[in-house]
């Protein structure tokens, strides 16, 4: 009894005080990361819209909404996903290095790196369950041959598959686990190949039902996010080598490389062929462009830190070896602190991030306006950045977002967007306007510093006129100004 | 007696559900009230007799109702599955193996689309079927001559009819007339079909990667989970390379060039399905240690094949042309002649339910008819339209929501969209639900 008490206190105390500081700088604004918005769109639209794409995020975040709209509480409600995340890192290196210290170690790192931390703090996405279950099947199949733990898994899996596309990044790696083993000729118990055969099966059959709107509406473009080709490097930054060591952390970096080295082509161990086969997909999706770079380096940065505590057990078997043993502990002290170094770039990157979410707060004031004095009909034009939050907290349509794969013909719309900023002429502008049903132009600090403009320049006529002024410059569109072809 | 009556029971069961899948196309086409023959293959060929370079063929099935003409490809290609039973028996294949191959064929949308639209594969594929049982049966001339004649209508045939020789002379029985029968059709390939050689680098560089898959929207397509079904498949055939080399070169030569030619799709369903079933009777002949993963392993390839068979079925009975469409078109046919401006590709259709010509259709046009064919549609000039217009004797035009939507249009008022709302020289003749013939009304 004294020994299952002592197992849960570590992964609780770890839960505590990361939730903290997580929380701790989440709270730092009432607003929330930008692609959260179009997350909580969607879980507003789910109960009259019915399923689409990977539902069980918003089902869930519906019926937290549906408590309480209260920013803080949403906050909460992800934070104890992703915390959870470093939990199960915890768990999954516990059992690969046996040891309680360097696992914990390991998850308090997992849960500081920069890409992890800034990226997810204040954000609110279906990513926070999907990652949760990744790493929850991934403990769950290292299990597999303990009782009740094949049921488990096959219902955190089925939840998994409507979750989050990383099912795919999952089953994938399911198969090359099999291949490295069947290479190296390591014996896998039964139940791991049924349970793949199944992971494999159902993951790809769900993706496929899911995605079947996306995949008939946008093709093969679904397979690039639909991302517009004029923000293709916004969201697949070419960061250099010293850039994504600084992301991941460099000691887990290095000493992940290292065990997978040590591993593939010295030793063997099932667990750790398990672990490479999902960073190797991972790299290779990364590499080939068909995930997004933050999450590639996430997901390579949480699975490298599962590899730490290998490492440090490792190490103190070599330290012994070397007869260096009484200075083990000034050595694993040592190192700790350089893979602490990642608290002070995560702390950088995380003000960033606040920082960004404040364009909102400038915006707010126009955008309650909006929902005050608007009809319910009005289509409102904004940047995609703003489209979203301009959409949940005034309840009207916008032209654009940043869910691009809402969009068959995001090319044309974004473009048409921009032009509707740039352009000098009264008649393009009201053409396109005209084109989206458009009302209501938010023209904010944001556009405005994007553009270079203080005001739209063509808005000098009858056609548009500035109704509000707080939070960015409000246009209305006169509705009896139409372009027409006269003979 | 007792296991007789089960044994037919289940083959009236396996029959049915056969017949209901590939039925559900038409079934579903009914249900929308469309009653016109689905695709624009059918059109050219009662149009224009001689189609598919059989001219007799061309007669009978002109005079075929189109109602029955509308079922005749699910009856064709119930026949093809008997064929392909027999096939399976003759070839030494077991009785389960046999249900599950034809089930699987029977869930895959590409036979749904076999069943479901009229043309050149209605005569092909039971006729390469046929010639296959027959030299099975070693009844090596009427095999071969049902070969050579299938190798006449389509190149991808006769490529296939020249493998399929080549398989059964090493695997079957060796008889010096198949390397004339081999021979035979090679020529005919050489010389009927040489243009298909030399479309070859056009074809290889214009490939469309989603035009494989149904989920993708494509007729022609495989599900994207048939597909990966078939890849377990392959892998498990690859137990028999030392004894069947030959057949599992001839499978991937032909997967992979069906990407390509859409000819030999119909060939690779075929190894598609036959490489589902051996996973799937792999699948539930294996000793499991877990008894429920297999049932859910089971149901979710039934359910992944079902799915895809059931949205392509829906997808496939709202084809070209719809019944709005149609009841456009027969406005016309009672309205004094002249030519009709619509959409290239509604060409045929126009032809045929109202018996008047349209300004375009067919792949040739010459590069002057269609820069006028495009200016009539985009010009907001209504001088330059009339003249053109006036060129062509467009007396009829006919918009649909489609060309609205981005088949020749973006968005609502652009050119003839324009003209023909607010220019007194247009007189809407019908309107229904978005199908809008109007009547061009010269000034004398």
């Amino acid at each position: 009894m004294g020994r299952n008490r002592n197992y849960f206190v570590v992964p609780l105390v770890l839960f505590v005080v990361l939730l903290a500081v997580r929380l701790f700088f989440a709270f730092q604004t009432p607003f929330l990361d930008g692609a959260s918005y179009q997350h909580l769109v969607k879980a507003g639209e789910i109960v009259h819209k019915g399923v689409f794409a990977n539902p069980v995020f918003y089902y869930l975040l519906s019926v937290v909404l549906f408590f309480s709209k209260n920013v803080f509480v949403v906050k909460v409600f992800s934070n104890l996903f992703f915390v959870l995340v470093n939990v199960l890192v915890y768990f999954i290196a516990l059992r690969l290095s046996k040891s309680r210290l360097f696992s914990a170690i390991s998850a308090l790192i997992s849960g500081l790196l920069p890409v992890y931390f800034s990226n997810t703090f204040n954000l609110v996405s279906p990513l926070s369950l999907g990652l949760f279950l990744f790493f929850f099947n991934i403990f769950a199949y290292l299990n597999s041959e303990k009782k009740g733990w094949v049921n488990v898994y096959i219902i955190s899996f089925i939840v998994f598959s409507f979750t989050h596309w990383l099912v795919i990044l999952y089953v994938l790696g399911l198969a090359v686990y099999h291949l490295i083993t069947r290479l190296e000729g390591i014996r896998k118990k039964g139940v791991e190949l049924e349970l793949s055969f199944f992971s494999v099966f159902f993951g790809l059959w769900a993706q496929v039902l899911v995605s079947k709107g996306l995949l008939f509406s946008l093709g093969l473009r679904l397979f690039s996010f639909n991302i517009p080709g004029v923000l293709w490097s916004s969201y697949f930054p070419a960061y250099s080598l010293p850039e994504v060591m600084s992301l991941l952390g460099v000691v887990p970096f290095f000493t992940g490389l290292y065990v997978i080295y040590k591993y593939s082509f010295e030793r063997r161990g099932k667990g750790i062929s398990f672990i490479t086969s999902f960073i190797l997909v991972a790299a290779a999706l990364f590499f080939f462009r068909l995930l997004l770079v933050n999450l590639a380096l996430i997901v390579l940065g949480l699975l490298f830190c599962v590899f730490l505590a290998r490492w440090f057990s490792d190490f103190k078997v070599f330290a012994r070896r070397a007869k260096v043993a009484g200075f083990l502990n000034v050595l694993v002290v040592f190192i700790v602190l350089i893979a602490l170094l990642v608290v002070p770039v995560s702390v950088y990157f995380s003000f960033s991030r606040l920082k960004d979410s404040s364009q909102y707060e400038d915006i707010f004031d126009a955008v309650e306006w909006i929902k005050a004095n608007t009809p319910e009909d009005a289509v409102i034009l904004a940047l995609p950045q703003e489209g979203s939050f301009v959409s949940y907290f005034s309840g009207r349509d916008v032209v654009i977002t940043d869910d691009f794969l809402k969009f068959q013909d995001i090319d044309e719309r974004l473009d048409d967007v921009y032009r509707i900023y740039k352009t000098r002429f009264e008649t393009e502008a009201i053409g396109l306007l005209d084109k989206y049903d458009v009302s209501y132009i938010l023209f904010s600090d944001a556009a405005k510093k994007k553009f270079g403009m203080d005001s739209l320049s063509y808005a000098v006529g009858k056609c548009l006129n500035v109704v509000h002024e707080d939070g960015g410059l409000v246009y209305f569109k006169d509705p009896g100004c139409k372009l027409r072809v006269i003979r | 007696m007792q296991v007789e009556g089960d044994s037919m029971r289940k083959k009236i069961l396996l029959a049915v559900f056969v017949l209901f899948m590939l039925a559900s196309p038409v079934f579903f086409r009914l249900l929308g009230d469309n009653y016109s023959l689905p695709g624009r293959e059918v059109y050219s060929f009662l149009l224009h007799k001689s189609a598919w370079g059989i001219p007799f063929a061309g007669n009978i099935i002109s005079n075929v109702p189109l109602f029955i003409l509308l079922f005749l490809p699910l009856v064709v290609v119930l026949f093809s599955f008997l064929l392909l039973n027999l096939i399976l028996n003759e070839l030494g294949m077991k009785h389960d193996f046999r249900v599950v191959f034809l089930v699987v064929l029977s869930l895959s949308p590409l036979a749904q689309s076999l069943a479901f639209f009229a043309g050149v594969n209605m005569i092909v594929f039971p006729v390469f079927l046929l010639g296959f049982l027959f030299l099975l049966k070693k009844r090596v001339v009427l095999g071969s001559a049902l070969l050579v004649f299938a190798s006449f209508l389509s190149p991808a045939q006769a490529l296939v009819s020249v493998l399929v020789v080549f398989v059964v002379k090493k695997y079957w029985f060796d008889d010096r007339r198949l390397n004339f029968v081999a021979g035979l059709i090679g020529g005919i390939f050489l010389v009927f079909h040489s243009g298909f050689l030399f479309s070859l680098p056009d074809v290889f560089a214009n490939i469309d990667f989603s035009d494989f898959f149904s989920e993708f929207g494509s007729f022609f397509g495989f599900g994207i989970f048939e597909i990966f079904l078939a890849g377990f498949g392959f892998f498990s055939l690859l137990r028999f390379r030392k004894d069947y080399s030959l057949v599992i070169y001839l499978f991937s030569g032909i997967l992979i060039l069906s990407f390509f030619i859409v000819g030999l799709r119909i060939y690779s369903l075929l190894i598609i399905s036959f490489l589902n079933a051996l996973i799937i009777c792999e699948i539930f002949k294996r000793k499991w240690h877990v008894a429920v993963l297999k049932n859910l392993v089971l149901l979710t390839i039934f359910c992944g094949l079902l799915f895809a068979s059931m949205s392509h079925a829906i997808t496939l009975s709202k084809a070209e042309p719809s019944s709005k469409f149609v009841q456009g078109l027969t406005v016309l046919s009672d309205k004094k002649p002249g030519v009709v401006l619509t959409l290239q590709e509604y060409g045929d259709f126009v032809e045929f339910y109202s018996g008047k010509l349209p300004v375009v259709r067919g792949e040739s046009v010459s590069s002057g008819l269609f820069s006028d064919y495009l200016n009539m549609f985009y010009s907001s000039d209504f001088s330059e339209t009339l003249k053109l217009m006036k060129k062509y004797g467009v007396r009829y035009v006919i918009i649909t929501p489609e060309m609205k939507n981005g088949k020749v249009w973006k968005k609502d008022g652009e050119g003839l969209v324009f003209l023909v709302e607010y220019d007194k020289h247009f007189k809407k003749l019908i309107e229904n639900e978005g199908v809008a013939v109007w009547e061009v009304q010269y000034e004398e």
